[in-house]
């Protein structure tokens, strides 16, 4: 037994140091000719909410799950200071796309903030999942608790009901993962943030405010 | 002969302590990755958000109590030889900590999930749920492990003695 777990355990370690070894290769793949760029960025915008100005010169595209434990974090403890720095002064705007990994919870949990889009409540039900958040494929994101999220935010509920019952975005859903993963991203939550000439760089994971802060900073300063 | 006599005949040699180093910042900078709060890129950052500092603490606790053992499992078979079942048994310790850090929404994770299908979800988010607990249960296989080599360690020695 103990040799079976033995021989596990350094398999999981070369496959760690392997893995980490590609995502390091991924970062470095992102388009670099002006129409992949333009590719890029449009991929990336197409039709998904806008937190900030749409003039913002700097674009943070967040790709996340709403089960996942570091994306919460970053819902909770980050993306206040970069509203309060970049969004609320004008400087960045935040788009979110679904990369729903942890299976059917997180797509309805995708879903249901697409239908509240429909009511101008995308924001209010995306911030109420993540600050609700339980363990992962508990039952906290079953349709029949994400519609009490929505009834206490106050959505129309029976055009709401309708929506989620209908499963009227789950393409959306499923086509925002595989625009995520053609562009290289291979986890929640990670970040591509956007100069105005749609020049993109990669931050993964929910990293600390100090360095979102000299990524948007490096761009702003570059761009004058 | 008491913990602090085995330590002592060990690490008195300046290999035991560097294997012992080398072993436990190795496994403090994989384990750091897996749970984020250790990132190499765009730029070198570190930070353990407070509501993770139990896990940090056990995490510390795990990388310390690695390279003790595995310095002393070197030891122990250089004086004497020993089993392979003695000398793995930090292994299944190891790798249930490093799996504990395999949160589906990490790039390891992703990777699981993306190879497992329905069973890489379960996994990690098995992994995810019950992190503190399987790293305790790593703890604890590894303060067995270490009994394991100072036991063997003292019975070496007093052969030699």
């Amino acid at each position: 037994m103990a040799i079976v777990m033995g021989a596990i355990g350094v398999g999981f370690g070369v496959y760690t140091i392997s893995t980490v070894s590609t995502n390091f290769q991924q970062e470095t793949t992102l388009p670099e000719s002006s129409n992949d760029k333009q590719t890029l960025y449009s991929l990336a915008l197409n039709g998904s909410p806008e937190l900030g100005s749409s003039d913002a010169p700097i674009t943070i595209i967040e790709f996340g799950d709403y089960q996942c434990p570091n994306c919460m974090r970053f819902t909770t403890q980050i993306k206040p200071l970069i509203i309060e720095n970049y969004i609320n002064t004008g400087k960045a705007k935040l788009v979110f796309k679904d990369f729903t990994v942890y299976g059917t919870d997180s797509v309805n949990g995708a879903m249901a903030t697409h239908c509240a889009a429909e009511q101008n409540k995308y924001w209010e039900v995306h911030d109420h999942l993540y600050n609700q958040q339980e363990a992962i494929n508990s039952g906290w994101l079953s349709v029949d608790n994400i519609k009490k999220f929505a009834s206490d935010i106050g959505l129309d509920m029976q055009q709401f009901n309708i929506c989620l019952d209908s499963k009227k975005y789950e393409q959306r859903v499923i086509e925002n993962f595989v625009e995520g993963k053609s562009i290289g991203v291979s986890g929640t939550p990670t970040f591509i943030i956007i100069d105005k000439d749609g020049k993109p760089q990669m931050v993964k994971g929910a990293q600390p405010f100090s360095v979102f802060k000299q990524v948007i900073d490096k761009i702003l300063v570059g761009s004058g | 002969m008491s913990n602090a006599s085995v330590m002592r005949i060990v690490f008195s040699n300046g290999t035991y302590v560097g294997i012992a180093a080398a072993t436990s910042v190795t496994f403090f900078i994989i384990f750091n990755m897996l749970d984020e709060y250790l990132f190499l890129s765009p730029f070198f950052a570190f930070s353990v958000p407070p509501d993770t500092y139990p896990n940090f603490a056990l995490s510390i606790a795990v990388v310390a109590l690695l390279g003790i053992v595995i310095s002393m499992n070197v030891y122990s078979s250089r004086i004497n030889g020993t089993k392979l079942k003695q000398s793995t048994t930090w292994l299944s310790g190891s790798f249930i900590a490093t799996a504990s850090g395999a949160c589906g929404c990490s790039s390891l994770g992703f990777a699981i999930i993306s190879s497992l299908g329905g069973a890489g979800i379960a996994a990690t988010s098995f992994a995810t749920t019950y992190q503190i607990p399987l790293k305790i249960a790593s703890l604890a296989i590894l303060i067995f492990a270490y009994y394991s080599v100072r036991k063997n360690t003292i019975r070496n020695c007093s052969v030699r003695n």
